[in-house]
């Protein structure tokens, strides 16, 4: 996986309580990562600055998954 | 009430929301009446003075019938008392921070703010349709990650509060306002926990830490420690008057009740004889319940946060606390975050210290 997405990830999952959690695209963002929708923000603008895009955040209502956001990614030609 | 609350309160058999409860027979430390002020005889008659002046109501918007002389010279005095040029006062905090944002920003800006602000801010944040960047909380490195990388938006502010209050954390809200200004961004803080509460004079966050040229925007409940209703927002002349005339939040809701603008001028008087003694026993308090519990959440403010780990516990130590005569309230997410839980305590000064001593007994005897 992009290393890109995974440091995005590990700026979110910061200050959870949950660690070292291994990324697959099957990782769930609320029940693996325990995201909610204001981490998904910060997720979303952390992986815009890193690619160097923007997102619309309209797009990103129903990403549950990693994998979910490298599709989203894929369709933007980025990733 | 979320489904998690739902089920929790059916599970354990307790609503720790929207009850009654006789303040003489449970010790309180749920509320937020920090110095105790809402029992005090001077602030109590301040408020009845306005009353037998204006009446209950002006029934009007501050546009109309609703600006009175009590309303201008409450502005005035709490103006002073936090050293900023002007300030208006809205029916509630909740309001002032759910309107601002829409006046003050537009589609090109970016608003950055803390991760763990109040609802107010965020839902009026989200309001304003622009780009919106959270940051780790009191994390100034990231703060200044997302500064550095935001320069092409036409406005940028900054967000936080001063006290958060689950926790009882304090922003680093000096460094902050120094980013802003090497950034061009424009700082914003909610300092409702902390005016009445922090400073050497009670006057809040920026007397806290020293912030004497602050050209940003203050808001603040005049709920909590100032035990009346009404938000402030106060900052430079040009920025309030412009907030006065186009915040529909304030002028299209009537005005702040008399006895409320009354009960805050009693609170600001009452402040200016009596902070220092009243301070001091509200921390004596943090300290005596901090020192003999185990699981407080170590905290600058006078908030004791018993870490409850799961939303079960916590609403749990809330029904024990209840049930051993002592008020608490009790936080699950969406307050906290997921699969966290605290519950607080904050001892307010006009408590005394034998129910301080009867509430650390009582405490240390629950066990979940």
């Amino acid at each position: 996986m992009d290393q890109r997405i995974i440091d995005a990830i590990n700026i979110c999952t910061k200050n959870k309580k949950k660690k070292d959690i291994e990324i697959s695209y099957e990782t769930d963002l609320r029940n693996d990562l325990e995201l909610d929708s204001l981490d998904n923000i910060l997720l979303i603008n952390e992986i815009e600055a890193r690619f160097n895009i923007n997102i619309d955040e309209k797009n990103i209502e129903d990403i549950k998954t990693v994998g979910d956001i490298i599709k989203k990614l894929r369709g933007l030609d980025e990733c | 009430m979320l489904e998690l609350d739902r089920s929790l309160v059916e599970e354990i058999g307790f609503n720790p929301y929207y009850y009654f409860f006789d303040n003489k027979k449970y010790i309180d430390l749920a509320s937020n009446n920090y110095l105790g002020l809402a029992e005090n005889n001077r602030v109590k008659q301040s408020a009845i003075n306005a009353i037998e002046k204006y009446g209950t109501s002006m029934c009007g918007t501050p546009i109309a019938t609703g600006y009175i002389e009590l309303f201008e010279e409450t502005e005035r005095r709490l103006s002073e008392f936090i050293a900023l040029e002007q300030t208006i006062i809205f029916p509630s905090c909740y309001q002032a921070n759910n309107g601002i944002f829409n006046v003050l920003a537009n589609k090109e800006d970016i608003i950055i703010f803390d991760r763990f602000v109040h609802s107010s801010l965020i839902q009026g944040i989200k309001a304003v349709g622009c780009k919106i960047s959270p940051f780790l909380h009191n994390d100034m490195n990231h703060l200044e990650q997302i500064l550095s990388r935001s320069q092409g938006y036409k406005q940028v502010f900054v967000v936080t509060e001063s006290v958060f209050s689950t926790e009882g954390s304090i922003a680093p809200f000096k460094e902050i306002d120094l980013l802003c200004k090497k950034y061009n961004a424009v700082p914003i803080v909610d300092d409702s926990h902390g005016i009445g509460v922090i400073g050497k004079d009670g006057k809040g966050i920026l007397q806290y830490q020293g912030i004497d040229d602050f050209n940003g925007i203050y808001t603040a409940s005049l709920g909590k420690a100032f035990v009346n209703s009404g938000g402030m927002v106060a900052g430079t002349n040009k920025i309030i008057e412009y907030l006065r005339h186009y915040c529909p939040q304030l002028i299209y809701s009537t005005a702040i009740a008399p006895a409320s603008l009354g009960g805050i001028i009693g609170v600001l008087d009452v402040l200016a004889t009596d902070f220092e003694e009243l301070s001091s026993r509200m921390w004596r308090y943090k300290d005596m319940i901090y020192n003999s519990i185990d699981n407080i959440i170590r905290s600058e403010a006078p908030i004791n946060s018993i870490n409850t780990v799961t939303a079960r516990d916590t609403i749990l130590m809330s029904k024990k606390l209840f049930e051993n005569g002592i008020l608490s309230t009790p936080f699950i997410e969406p307050s906290v975050p997921k699969n966290e839980g605290v519950v607080r305590l904050i001892a307010g000064a006009g408590l005394s210290e034998e129910q301080i001593k009867c509430a650390v007994q009582k405490i240390k005897s629950i066990s979940l």
